[in-house]
């Protein structure tokens, strides 16, 4: 049998392309009117009009309604899916969270410190640093956002940890630039009680504006 | 591989460990503080030459790509403070040198030789790490700080 040749290879590909035109031009609508997904099956990109998804109707077929913007049920269902994950994830976080804190510091041993800003006319908070029983458990430096968050109202928790029931002493040393913008640092020592729940303490950093200075107290949360 | 490579290897990809230090301004910068930036962090010290070269060339970058969110930290592991601090006066860069750094910094960072830099993303995650310098390595800075910029 002889082999075909090329120009008859470019015959018969034409005329199929001929036929498969005109096919389309007198096929009606696959679907009624209105209905969705009425795309005729043999849409190619040369017969949609620049611009046009290859999804919408072509020649003869009427357009659907417009799309309201909504993903497929399918893509739905599964943003769905995944919103749910996360959201399972963010409670395991927070149940975990909870339960190492419970479990590295109990109620009947838990300490904490808390340091709040009042006004901050006499004084910028640089640093603090905490000793309990004369042995140092926390040095923070302060940075002039977290400074700004604590005069804005903000509470910092700058310690937390674990003492056995009894008496303790706490002095906090603050240090930051004083009235005059002149380097200042102050101290402030609390003798007291554990007991067996947990024990909240808040270093308070007010003005005392009769005497244009900053004044620094522990105040113990029962 | 060295044991500080090994650490530095392993840090890729993780959180990159906060760190709060005073630069020579006298204001305390925190690394954490930078979430949502992408974040250079140069660790130099006083008696090293290459480190300028570095300084300068991540300052070229930053004065480039702030407003695209690129913050630089300079960062001293110079135990001799004031070799450090006139070190950092001399140097004409835009960017925050933090003098008085904690001891564990180096550590906390796996450095074993300078200078030595790491690019943390938007997230936080310490994603680069380079050790020494040449002077065609700011082109490959550049290359890595736009990808995560875009990010």
């Amino acid at each position: 049998m002889p082999k075909p040749t090329k120009f008859a290879h470019v015959v018969a590909w034409l005329a199929f392309a001929v036929l498969s035109t005109q096919a389309v031009a007198q096929e009606p609508p696959a679907q009624p009117a209105g209905a969705e997904e009425s795309a005729p099956a043999d849409a190619t990109i040369s017969d949609a009009p620049v611009g046009t998804l290859l999804s919408e109707p072509v020649d003869g077929a009427e357009a659907p309604p417009p799309e309201s913007g909504e993903p497929p049920a399918d893509t739905r269902a599964l943003d769905e899916t995944v919103q749910d994950l996360k959201k399972d994830v963010v409670d395991l976080n927070r149940e975990l969270f909870v339960l190492e804190e419970e479990l590295l510091f109990p109620a009947n041993t838990q300490v904490a410190i808390f340091v709040s800003m009042d006004i901050g006319e006499f004084f910028a908070l640089d640093s603090l640093t905490l000793k309990i029983d004369n042995k140092e458990v926390a040095n923070y430096l302060y940075t002039p956002r977290e400074a700004e968050a604590l005069l804005k109202g903000g509470v910092h928790r700058v310690y937390l940890g674990n003492l056995k029931v009894g008496e303790h002493e706490l002095v906090a040393f603050f240090s930051g630039k004083g009235p005059n913008e002149r380097d200042y640092k102050r101290g402030a020592n609390l003798k007291f009680e554990k007991g067996v729940g947990a024990k909240y303490l808040e270093l308070k950093i007010t003005d005392r504006q009769r005497r244009a200075q900053p004044e620094f107290a522990i105040k113990d949360w029962e | 591989m060295p044991a500080a490579a090994a650490d530095l290897a392993a840090l890729v990809g993780k959180p990159a460990p906060d760190l709060v230090a005073r630069d020579i301004s006298g204001e305390n910068v925190r690394i954490s503080e930078h979430r949502g930036e992408v974040v250079v962090v140069s660790f130099w010290s006083g008696s090293c030459n290459t480190c300028r070269d570095q300084l300068e060339a991540l300052d070229r970058i930053a004065k480039t790509y702030k407003s695209a969110g690129l913050v630089v930290i300079g960062v001293n592991l110079d135990d001799n403070l004031a070799r450090a601090e006139k070190f950092a006066r001399a140097q004409d860069v835009q960017f925050p040198l933090l003098v008085s750094t904690p001891r564990n910094t180096g550590r906390d960072y796996g450095v074993d030789r300078l200078p030595m830099v790491v690019f943390v993303d938007r997230a936080g995650v310490l994603r680069v790490a380079h050790r020494e310098f040449k002077s065609r390595d700011e082109e490959t800075y550049v290359r890595e700080l736009r990808t995560l910029l875009d990010e």
